[in-house]
């Protein structure tokens, strides 16, 4: 039987294309889709990221982010950019956030 | 037209900014910092959803944060999309920034962080509370 926080993270067509475009340029994309509030989340884990800010990181995705359709974008809500040893360290949170969702008010 | 308690609410925002922009130089209260921050950016969200609200329903639109979204960013960023209103790229990239690192979870954190990391946070704070006031002129 399925979690809460399981059958909180959806995958859908439009996940689909979010995690096609990215991994053009980064392979490890991972994105879902919320429907308790009807958002999509977003992870990209790559070394590349390693010594670069967070908006240095966003220049990096945003360009490839910018070719897609308006509505995913509006839908767009999390977007957690991290190496793989801040997944397990500084940012070990904000990946719990992703990985077991809790923030939705319903 | 923006009515009382938009302007309220704006100045609410503003006044959680600047605190925030106070405690920013304070190297142990860079958590409190950015929980600030995340207010602002949330009482803007909904300023900008009452602004599309009918004057005779923002109260009761209200009333509704509370038991909709309350301080989910996520949630408050779908209601505004809905609302129809445009949201500009450079605003909507501030938002996901925003969304991203801050939940009321974080008045559990304890420790420091790094300066840059709270120096974008409100760069993006101060992106979102600019549109918003201008959307209000």
């Amino acid at each position: 039987m399925k979690t809460i926080s399981e059958r909180d993270r959806k995958t859908n067509q439009r996940t689909e294309h979010i995690e096609e475009v990215l991994r053009a340029r980064f392979p490890n994309v991972k994105a879902y889709f919320r429907p308790s509030n009807s958002v999509i989340r977003v992870r990209v884990v790559d070394a590349a990221f390693a010594g670069k800010t967070t908006a240095e990181r966003e220049n990096m995705v945003f360009p490839l982010l910018d070719k897609m359709p308006r509505d995913i974008l509006d839908d767009l809500t999390f977007l957690l950019l991290v190496t793989p040893e801040e997944q397990k360290g500084a940012k070990a949170l904000l990946d719990a956030e992703f990985e077991d969702p809790s923030r939705s008010s319903l | 037209m923006n009515d009382r308690l938009v302007l309220k609410l704006l100045r609410a925002a503003n006044q959680r900014l600047e605190a925030a922009q106070y405690l920013q130089g304070k190297e142990a209260f860079r958590i409190e910092s950015i929980y600030l921050g995340g207010y602002t950016v949330e009482i803007c969200l909904k300023a900008m959803i009452l602004v599309h609200t009918p004057l005779g329903g923002r109260r009761q639109r209200m009333q509704e944060f509370k038991r909709l979204e309350r301080h989910d960013l996520e949630m408050l960023q779908r209601s505004l999309v809905r609302t129809g209103r445009f949201i500009p790229p450079g605003v909507r990239r501030a938002l996901l920034r925003v969304s991203t690192v801050w939940g009321t979870e974080l008045r559990y954190e304890v420790g420091l962080m790094r300066r840059q990391d709270v120096d974008e946070f409100l760069d993006a704070v101060r992106d979102v509370r600019d549109w918003v006031r201008g959307a209000m002129r």
